[in-house]
């Protein structure tokens, strides 16, 4: 097959490859396996890559087993690309409020139905013409999950009238395709020994239904669990495999042995399948202690690689290391992608994958034979991290992050969406790291994303004939959704940011950007095709602060979705008038707040609060009401705020507050006048005052107690409502009513705009 | 070695050569997986077709033309299979379906295939009715050279009780703690029916959150630094119906938690039963980094007859599990479970 590479004028901007290209030991373990095999013949257009599966579905995570995202649909083509508009679209969160916003989910369309997840693993079938919902499911305990930090989930399997869907809590749902009734519900550690949420496992990935089995892996590489891949039976849901695969050693041994807390080779994706040889590929992540190799000697074999196993057993056929000992997060994250390719003029089929290392491997998928050995297509310069810190490009995103990749058979190009924002990385001292917690996450130092840089993306296309960059082409943000290719010449991605939250179409042949359309947020998977009746539909999931799915087809409407505004960075006023100083929380019943302002004025040499001291202003609330406090400073002394009981006041130092969270951050060294703080944030019930007695607030940095700096505070049950009664006797009943917020602006400080006096 | 079967369907065979796998240390070769061939036969025959499972596994494949499979497994754990025919729809003996006498004689055979630690002992026989006879021995991965992995700390315990500001406990709720330093990971567990929680980890330094959460409502606490890194802790949870939460039971909502000794801990012990019934007050200890282990019997009567149990445990104890130590009475179970591999010889008779 001839490419005809770049045809045409194009603004593009070529790969420039960074300084210190790292040098990458692939560390080969080549096992005897089955012979090479013959090239297969690129499959039928009108026949569907699923087994049983109609012409049109998109019925598998990656359209077909190989994970290849390319449709062979034509009806959209780089003629009439720019009559795409949506026909169809739903929110998730205006149907169901408890849904929190950002949406990671690869949609599946089987049986005219659109199966697609939000975070909190709900799962929602649409109807595939128009959107309306068929059914919704979601587990039980949805507020569990508020306790992950890790909400994502990106998608269901869909086989022999059944969704199964895993979720955070590592269960396998099976539910009633046409009904969403619940018919199954398995514990994965039932199956996999340990494979529990409190060892650091967690489900966020799809698994993959083929010949009655799921697939599937686990994600929680970074907590140092022990990573595997398993296949069960999809009609009971008992294990197909003798045990699971197994990709790093049991707790405490080998590699393993300084803390069974280390550990990782987990997989974050998908697996592909070769159903002519029986073959599964599946890649890992990084070994955990991130950062900091010494704590896991050796080259950590199985982490950062591709394995191939026997599908129907799980005995393991090849191993391919990309990156022996990692020390950057560098995951094989990405899922493979199984195809065959014409490389140097000879059909071969292979398993591709571009990493978060910046990096684009490709082996033989019969003997895991190496054939492109981590062809750089991104900005890479990476020291190994030390105590000081280091800048590493690429940063822990990467690279190439979870976002699916792309083989169009067409071009013979391999399509990456890319990262590109460098890390400081910062190695942990030795003692911290051998103290961290089981399954909690194993990090062996610090990772903050560089302020100096802005992130930005690209989108990379690797001839497969000669591994050469053909173009890679800036993006105004982060690229971590991935792409869909068609067989009429088009690549689809999403723009993962709000610089960019839109759904694009480039030429695939050349990269050139033909179709440019705003879905109003963050774009954070990659879309689905598939075709109804002849016309053919390109659904979309967007996150970022939303959560929807977008449907596009030929004669949709064109009207773009404006990306959201930036957020505008308040400040709160100091109120002036002593009536103000306390109110009552606006927005809930029986809170009140109290405006405290540090060091106004000259009274008791600054140690005031509000001007008042030694305890001879009184704030007096009922019992079990909610308490906020705002708090300026005005001074130069740093100061902070804490509720004790009366009877420690004097104390000096160490104080012991009467509430936890009663107390403004670090309140004993407080902050300087720079900035407002706030304490009980969120919601100010948490701070019920109770019981009843004497109370104090004072400012808990260390000797200003005692020299003053107080108000009293009476928590009373006779009281009716809040009550402020200063010095000179007044009393002011606390009113509905809170400091005002105005816009930030950089350098201007709140003293600017509070009272001096 | 015997093959243990069901003793009425003796006309079925398995035709494992063995059925006891020697645990095997963990290489990096591979899945360390067993393979056992077998070959099933009903009266001599071989029968085709039948599909198998284990209480671990489905086998993959049909029994082929000559009755012959594999049955496969985790050769570095301790584990018992127990092997049977679950669907004899499409089996058949020389060309021929079963008939039903067939089909209900293999449906109710089974075989087991344990893989155990190799366990050498002495003396086999000791006088009846007389206590304080030690055996002693050593149980050893295949090969005789490894000694078994010794007693481990798995971690230390934070538990204790959640309940609503009237004492019930909250059953089922989620409780979570977090670092919120960086990514925001949780560790979490769920209450049992009397409201318990226990999250088990080696606790960090440095602040933390505590999270209840309970159907769609979720009751949170501020940032505190909570343990002593070295002992275990209990705390009480008190939530509060208007979505606060107080730690402890101090009148004042302050922090209250209570250092208490012990650990949870991991490891390998053998002993002795009757079946599957444990002679606890046999003394058992850990296996010291030498593999050697003594069991200290009580006074048993004349004739009575005890094989070893192999089994992996992880259990909390108040005082430290050692390696050569005795394990604690009640860390013996009352009756084993049936996926631990039990009836191991060589046997113990009472004179």
């Amino acid at each position: 097959m001839t490419q005809d590479h770049r045809s045409g004028a194009f603004d593009r901007r070529r790969f420039v490859a960074g300084t210190g290209v790292l040098a990458v030991a692939s560390t080969m373990s080549l096992l005897p396996t089955a012979h090479a095999q013959d090239a297969t013949p690129v499959a039928s257009p009108v026949a569907s890559p699923v087994e049983g599966g109609s012409v049109g579905d998109w019925a598998t995570f990656g359209y077909d087993y190989g994970q290849t995202r390319h449709v062979p649909f034509t009806e959209v083509t780089k003629d009439n690309v720019g009559e795409l508009g949506i026909v169809w679209s739903f929110d998730f969160l205006e149907d169901d409020e408890s849904i929190p916003p950002a949406n990671q989910s690869y949609p599946i369309m089987v049986n005219e139905t659109v199966y697609v997840t939000t975070t909190y693993n709900n799962v929602y079938a649409l109807d595939a013409r128009t959107g309306e919902k068929k059914w919704k499911w979601a587990p039980d305990n949805i507020g569990f999950f508020k306790n992950f930090g890790v909400s994502a989930n990106r998608g269901v399997a869909v086989g022999n009238g059944s969704v199964f869907m895993m979720s955070l809590d590592m269960h396998i749902y099976k539910l009633d395709a046409e009904t969403g009734e619940l018919q199954q519900d398995l514990q994965i550690w039932d199956v996999v020994p340990d494979a529990k949420p409190e060892y650091g496992y967690y489900e966020s990935t799809a698994p993959i239904f083929y010949d009655n089995k799921l697939f599937f892996g686990s994600s929680g590489s970074d907590n140092g669990v022990r990573g595997f891949f398993m296949a069960i039976n999809a009609d009971d849901m008992s294990a197909a495999w003798p045990s699971p695969y197994w990709t790093v050693p049991p707790d405490g041994q080998d590699w393993r042995a300084n803390g069974a807390n280390h550990g990782g080779g987990a997989p974050w994706m998908p697996a592909s399948i070769d159903t002519e040889t029986g073959m599964l590929y599946f890649v890992t992540g990084n070994p955990s202690p991130d950062f900091f190799g010494e704590a896991r000697p050796g080259s950590n074999p199985n982490t950062n690689s591709m394995i191939a196993l026997d599908y129907a057993t799980g005995e393991q056929i090849w191993v391919q290391q990309s990156l022996s000992r990692d020390l950057w997060d560098y995951d094989m994250a990405a899922p493979p992608v199984l195809f065959t390719a014409t490389i140097a003029g000879e059909q071969r089929k292979v398993v591709a994958e571009g990493s978060k290392a910046g990096q684009w491997w490709c082996w033989d998928a019969a003997d895991g034979e190496l054939i492109y050995d981590g062809i750089p297509f991104a900005r890479i310069d990476h020291p190994e991290p030390t105590e000081e810190g280091v800048l590493v490009y690429p940063g822990i995103l990467g690279g190439a992050n979870y976002a699916p990749q792309s083989y169009d058979p067409t071009t013979n190009y391999y399509l990456i969406a890319n990262v590109e924002w460098p890390s400081f990385v910062t190695k942990a001292a030795p003692e911290t790291v051998e103290r961290r917690g089981r399954g909690d996450i194993d990090y062996g130092g610090t990772a903050e994303f560089s302020t100096e840089e802005a992130p930005y993306g690209t989108y990379v296309a690797i001839d497969l004939e000669n591994g050469e960059i053909v173009y890679s082409v800036e993006t105004p943000g982060m690229l971590r959704g991935g792409f869909t290719t068609t067989a009429s010449g088009l690549g689809f991605y999403g723009g993962t940011s709000h610089a960019d939250s839109n759904l694009h179409a480039i030429d695939t042949s050349t990269g050139e950007d033909l179709w440019t359309f705003g879905v109003g947020d963050s774009v954070q998977s990659a879309p689905s095709i598939y075709q109804l009746d002849g016309t053919t539909y390109i659904t979309q999931t967007v996150g970022g602060a939303s959560s929807k799915i977008v449907t596009f087809a030929l004669g949709g409407d064109t009207t773009q979705i404006p990306a959201p505004e930036p957020p505008v960075a308040t400040t709160l006023v100091a109120p002036e008038d002593p009536a103000d100083y306390l109110q009552l929380s606006p927005d809930k019943d029986h809170v009140i707040i109290f405006n405290a302002i540090a060091n106004l004025g000259d009274a008791n040499s600054g140690m005031n609060f509000n001007g008042y001291h030694h305890g001879e202003a009184v704030i007096t609330v009922p019992t079990g009401w909610g308490f906020t406090i705002n708090l300026w400073n005005m001074g130069v002394l740093p100061h902070s705020a804490m509720i004790v009981t009366a009877e420690h006041v004097d104390e000096p130092t160490n104080h012991v507050a009467a509430y936890q969270g009663g107390y403004t951050p670090d309140p004993s060294i407080g902050f300087t006048g720079d900035q407002v703080q706030h304490f009980v944030t969120v919601e100010a019930q948490r701070l019920q005052l109770q019981p009843a007695g004497e109370y104090a607030l004072i400012c808990a940095v260390p000797g200003h107690a005692p020299a003053g700096m107080w108000i009293s505070l009476i928590v009373s049950d006779d009281a009716d409502n809040a009550t402020l009664t200063t010095p000179d006797g007044t009393v002011y009943e606390a009113q509905v009513g809170a400091p005002e917020a105005v816009e930030a602006t950089p350098g201007a400080t709140p003293e600017s705009d509070a009272p001096h006096g | 070695m015997r093959a243990r079967q069901t003793p009425e369907t003796t006309q079925v065979d398995f035709g494992f050569p063995e059925t006891r796998v020697p645990v095997e240390i963990w290489t990096r070769e591979g899945n360390n997986n067993y393979h056992l061939q077998g070959t099933l036969s009903y009266n001599g025959q071989p029968v085709a077709g039948a599909l198998l499972h284990t209480n671990i596994y489905r086998l993959p494949a049909p029994t082929g033309e000559d009755g012959t499979f594999e049955l496969t497994g985790d050769k570095t754990v301790l584990q018992r299979q127990v092997l049977s025919a679950y669907d004899l729809t499409n089996a058949r003996i020389g060309g021929n379906s079963l008939d039903t006498e067939a089909v209900e004689a293999i449906e109710a055979a089974s075989v087991e295939v344990e893989s155990i630690f190799e366990i050498e002992v002495e003396p086999l026989s000791v006088p009846a009715n007389t206590a304080d006879a030690v055996l002693t021995g050593s149980m050893m991965f295949k090969g005789g050279e490894i000694p078994v992995p010794t007693v481990q700390l798995w971690g230390y315990v934070l538990s204790g009780t959640v309940m609503d500001a009237d004492g019930n406990p909250l059953v089922d709720a989620n409780v979570s703690i977090r670092d919120d330093e960086g990514e925001t990971w949780s560790l979490s567990t769920i209450t049992d029916e009397t409201g318990e929680y226990m999250l088990r980890f080696y606790p960090l330094g440095g602040a933390f959150q505590m999270r209840v959460a309970q159907g769609t409502r979720t009751f949170e606490s501020d940032q505190e630094t909570v343990f002593n890194p070295e002992t275990s802790a209990k705390m009480d949870i008190i939530v509060h119906s208007d979505m606060g939460m107080a730690m402890g039971t101090g009148t004042d909502g302050a922090w209250e938690i209570t250092d208490v000794p012990g650990a949870e801990y991991v490891g390998f012990i053998t002993g002795i039963a009757d079946g599957d019934i444990p002679v606890k007050d046999a003394a058992v200890s850990l296996p010291d980094d030498t593999g050697a282990f003594t069991i200290t019997l009580p006074a048993l009567p004349a004739g009575s007859a005890y094989t070893f149990f192999q089994e992996r445990f992880r259990v909390f104890a108040d005082e430290p599990l050692l390696p050569g130590g005795v394990v604690p009475k009640e860390l013996i179970p009352d009756k084993l479970e049936p996926h631990i591999p039990m009836g191991i010889e060589p046997a113990i008779t009472i004179e």
